[in-house]
């Protein structure tokens, strides 16, 4: 029993652990609606990083993951939206990364950093395109 | 949610077993060689052995990990320039140096004598200096890493005695038992209270105030780990202040009340080292580190 107590608080925490951001600010805000499209994405973080991964997704509008798609990276993932490298590989607390045209739409920006002190920090930001 | 955010503090859990394992055991029969039996020095042996034979593997298998993390999916352990990015990282270094204490505990084993002796000692060093290399101890440089190599050598000590105890209790002849576990208390007073210090002297000078231990998720994990602690402590101070007393008369049922004390402790050390292994692997400091 006490084994079994012990495998459901390493499957739990780290789920619960893995909320808090290592981000500063960033724009366009986390769920921030926009009426024009952002021509970049700024990231502050609150200690320098090199940004490894940025993936942008247009979310389509039956968006659900299973509990193994979301682990695994498999289900439906919208349509995703081509970007550049320029801005990867770069240590600093200011990042910027550039955007194709965005149609009107919801977007999620997923990140992957390391950070200078060795550790991976990751995160995601949604925004909404609504244009008048 | 990615499956390294589970991956990676499982391996982490894994590693500070293997590290206290190694060294601690080394420490226990480095500090008592002269009142263990020779089957229960054969037993600190083993488990030294079999403990660098896992933080090996483990050390190898985080860095893996440190590429899939930096990738996010499977392939990515795979993936050669995330792996050197993985590798080059000052975690990656952290566990090479991991790897490399390991390997030369195991050299050392085949070896006898003063070279055993040093093998064994520049192993434990490099594998408690490993820990100090990446991550949350960076923030105060030298300050911050000098704490944690202390606290991480008065856990090794403390850690590091609770098998080789549990074991000889499960034994017919534990005549030296209260004579280990009397000598044992006396030395863990300057060890647990070294580690005490450095421990909280660490952990202020990462938050760098108080109030966040209620206010932020690291703090409140923080704070879930010195509850645990305090736990842990009370029941060393039983052990210590009446199960020990009645070892010494070698009564059967006083071994067994100390036996099940011991196992409590282990299972107790195990939650504190999960939540360590989440304070280091998947929590950010307040300050963004």
């Amino acid at each position: 029993m006490f084994k079994n107590l012990l495998f459901a608080i390493l499957l739990v925490l780290p789920i619960a652990a893995n909320a808090h951001s290592p981000l500063a600010s960033s724009s366009p805000q986390n769920g921030e609606t926009l009426d024009v499209p952002p021509t970049v994405v700024f990231m502050e973080f609150k200690l320098p990083a090199k940004l490894i991964k940025v993936d942008l997704t247009k979310q389509s509008d039956k968006q659900e993951k299973s509990l193994l798609g979301g682990l695994f990276g498999g289900g439906d993932d919208g349509e995703t939206v081509p970007l550049g490298t320029s801005f990867l590989m770069t240590t600093d607390k200011r990042q910027v990364i550039p955007l194709p045209y965005l149609k009107d739409g919801s977007y999620s920006l997923t990140w992957r950093a390391l950070g200078e002190d060795g550790h991976v920090v990751k995160g995601h930001l949604t925004f909404y395109i609504k244009g008048s | 949610m990615d499956i390294w955010i589970i991956f990676t503090p499982i391996l982490k859990v894994l590693l500070y077993i293997a590290t206290f394992g190694s060294v601690g055991s080394f420490l226990f029969s480095l500090q008592f060689g002269k009142q263990l039996t020779a089957e229960q020095q054969t037993y600190c042996n083993y488990l030294t052995h079999k403990s660098n034979l896992i933080g090996a593997v483990t050390a190898l298998l985080m860095i893996l990990c440190g590429a899939g993390n930096l990738g996010g999916d499977l392939t990515s352990v795979i993936d050669l320039s995330l792996l050197q990015l993985a590798i080059e990282s000052k975690s990656g270094v952290g566990y090479s140096t991991a790897f490399t204490g390991f390997a030369v505990m195991l050299i050392a084993h085949s070896l006898s004598g003063n070279a055993k002796r040093f093998g064994l000692m520049i192993g434990s060093v490099a594998i408690l200096f490993s820990a100090t290399m990446s991550g949350h101890s960076q923030l105060g440089g030298v300050l911050t890493q000098s704490l944690l190599m202390v606290h991480l050598f008065g856990i090794a000590f403390w850690l590091g005695a609770l098998l080789p105890f549990r074991w000889i209790c499960m034994q017919p002849d534990t005549n030296n038992l209260g004579a280990l576990a009397h000598r044992f208390g006396v030395l863990a007073m300057g060890y647990v209270s070294l580690l005490l210090s450095a421990g909280l002297g660490y952990a202020y000078l990462l938050l760098g105030d108080v109030s966040l231990i209620f206010t932020t998720r690291y703090g409140n994990v923080l704070l879930i780990k010195i509850v645990l602690a305090g736990a842990l402590l009370s029941l060393a101070a039983l052990n210590k202040f009446k199960l020990v007393p009645s070892l010494e008369i070698t009564s059967p049922q006083a071994v067994r009340r100390f036996q099940s004390s011991v196992k409590f402790e282990i299972a107790l050390v195990i939650v504190i080292l999960i939540t360590s292994s989440l304070l280091t692997t998947s929590m950010t400091l307040p300050m963004g580190m």
